[in-house]
């Protein structure tokens, strides 16, 4: 992946999906709800920047209203 | 329910196309021990769960192999695209053309279609948590062989990503299988199953 910011969004969407999955089956670890939780804000300061480069990731319940912009198999998931 | 979000779990860039490729890694599309089937296991299975903590797991893990499936979906398509008939002979790739052109289609690397006898819903907590571990490890084995077979850095780069998370997987599911055990009669497991013996909750 080429450009920096796409591959960071990438990144902490991981680490929200990892983290979630962690606090699954070991949902009193305080420290790793705080790391979880400050994933959450960074992800949300970073989803619009997304979203005015590539499209609404879900155009039913998010700012977009169409799915006209590429699809991830198309370009790599990466647009 | 479920919504779809447009973006892949990890990044498929595929530089040159590889029908050979393609032709074994299907298989964790649609084979024996491949993400459709673990996706339809886990969200299968998570109803008879008996404790919420084990409900969301099967929820997430079932979910998170449906993004795998799109990958490997991304995968087979990026290796198969602007392929000449020469090449689909020479690769061994004509098998699988006949059928379906290149199309996606859910199959084994030797071309048997999806099956629902690839995964078991047993009702059981105990069993079906079981199964689960055993099918990360299948599917990582698979990965492996995949890994032995291909050597195109961009192919395997996605490959490792994916047998990554049948370890991740794996652990996750020993814990849930702890969690279930705890909750249960310790002197025996097996005496009741949570999900049928109503009463003995």
């Amino acid at each position: 992946m080429n450009n920096s910011f796409l591959c960071n969004f990438m990144a902490v969407r991981f680490a929200l999906l990892d983290l979630h999955l962690y606090l699954d089956t070991h949902p009193d670890d305080e420290e790793k709800l705080c790391l979880l939780n400050s994933y959450k804000e960074k992800y949300a300061s970073m989803l619009p920047e997304y979203e005015s480069l590539c499209g609404p990731l879900s155009p039913a319940m998010g700012s977009g209203c169409s799915w006209l912009t590429p699809f991830p198999w198309v370009k790599g998931g990466v647009c | 329910m479920f919504q779809y979000e447009k973006i892949l779990q990890y990044p498929v860039n595929i530089k040159n196309p590889n029908p050979a490729a393609a032709k074994i890694i299907i298989t964790q599309y649609g084979g024996p021990d491949g993400e459709l089937g673990a996706s339809l296991r886990y969200l299968s299975q998570r109803f008879a769960m008996p404790d919420p903590k084990l409900q969301g797991l099967l929820t997430d893990i079932g979910t998170e192999e449906l993004g795998h499936l799109e990958m490997i979906g991304t995968l087979v398509y990026q290796l198969t695209r602007n392929l000449s008939i020469d090449e689909i002979k020479k690769s061994g790739f004509d098998a699988y053309f006949v059928d379906h052109t290149t199309g996606v289609y859910p199959a084994s690397a030797a071309g048997v279609p999806f099956t629902a006898a690839y995964l078991q819903s047993k009702g059981d907590v105990i069993t079906d948590l079981h199964e689960d571990m055993a099918a990360e490890q299948k599917a990582r084995t698979t990965y492996d062989n995949i890994l032995r077979l291909v050597d195109d850095p961009d192919v395997c780069d996605v490959i490792k990503f994916l047998r990554e998370r049948e370890i991740v997987h794996y652990q996750r599911f020993g814990e849930g299988l702890r969690i279930a055990t705890d909750k249960m009669n310790e002197k025996n497991f097996y005496a009741f199953n949570p999900a049928f013996d109503i009463g003995c909750k």
